[in-house]
């Protein structure tokens, strides 16, 4: 399974991060989608646009009162994105989002799928997340190519 | 198979918020009235309440997968969506009297905080429920985004 979010996810993750309320969230993000899970495993929750094909989903991490992670799972390439996250409660806490957000994730999501315009996620040795600029499979082949000569 | 196993699972929602909004009226009355002798009883209730909730936005976030309703499934859903407005209405309520109440008593507050969590979760999936099934659906804008969406 490819784990990629939006950079608006990379930027809200990080305001959380410094804030000590919500020192457990790394943590717990890693534990949920940066484990060795599959896509049956990430494809649950509650199902926010009816889509079986692009299921956009809300998981509750790691309860009601913890945090909302919004993500689009795209079954046929096995990737999922995570395009937003707050917590319920603490300084940063908010009820819900809106109908209007849910739009404008639905756009982001489309926008930077198509522009290749996403982050990898992934776990260092240290066990925190980094995120990584998406390279296009053909663009590696190309720098390995140079590399090589 | 399927339109029984998600016609099921709408009834079978509709029944439980049904009970739980027919339950809230007998439970919750006595145990304020009574101001020391029910202290034991409002813990309790708190904590049954709690579970209620917390089964219900259980249900609530599983009929979220159901697919392609009938219309009188659709008007079910609107019964259930209806019946979280009034449940949520009068825990509002509930949840302000216990508070007061709480502050002048020896109860501790962990039991009102679980029950506020699962009333504010339950909040949340009530307007999810209705984003899901009516006003996404109803947005052309939404809907023709998430076709290219399901394309790319």
């Amino acid at each position: 399974m490819n784990v990629y979010c939006t950079n608006k996810f990379a930027v809200e993750f990080g305001k959380l991060k410094k804030n000590k309320k919500y020192a457990d969230l790394e943590q717990l993000l890693i534990k949920d989608f940066l484990s060795g899970q599959t896509i049956a495993d990430v494809n649950n929750g509650d199902l926010l646009n009816g889509s079986t094909i692009a299921p956009f989903l809300k998981k509750r991490v790691p309860d009601a009162a913890g945090y909302r992670i919004y993500y689009y799972v795209i079954i046929k390439d096995d990737d999922i994105y995570l395009t937003w996250l707050h917590p319920k409660i603490g300084p940063a806490g908010i009820d819900n989002i809106g109908k209007e957000f849910k739009k404008q994730i639905q756009k982001d999501v489309i926008a930077c799928i198509k522009a290749k315009d996403f982050l990898v996620m992934k776990l260092t040795p240290d066990n925190e997340i980094k995120f990584e600029e998406y390279v296009p499979k053909q663009n590696v082949a190309v720098q390995q190519n140079k590399a090589s000569k | 198979m399927e339109c029984t196993t998600s016609k099921n699972r709408v009834i079978d929602t509709l029944i439980e918020v049904n009970k739980v909004s027919v339950a809230e009226k007998t439970n919750k009355q006595d145990s304020i009235n009574k101001f020391l002798d029910k202290i034991l009883e409002v813990k309790q209730d708190l904590t049954r309440r709690a579970d209620d909730l917390s089964s219900i936005n259980e249900k609530v976030g599983r009929v979220t997968w159901v697919q392609n309703l009938t219309d009188e499934e659709l008007e079910t859903m609107r019964k259930i969506i209806d019946l979280l407005d009034r449940i949520i209405v009068s825990d509002k309520k509930y949840f302000i009297k216990v508070s007061t109440f709480i502050s002048r008593s020896k109860i501790s507050p962990h039991e009102l905080s679980l029950f506020k969590i699962s009333l504010d979760d339950l909040i949340e999936r009530r307007q999810d429920l209705n984003d899901r099934f009516f006003s996404l659906p109803d947005d052309d804008e939404f809907m023709n985004d998430l076709k290219e969406l399901e394309s790319l």
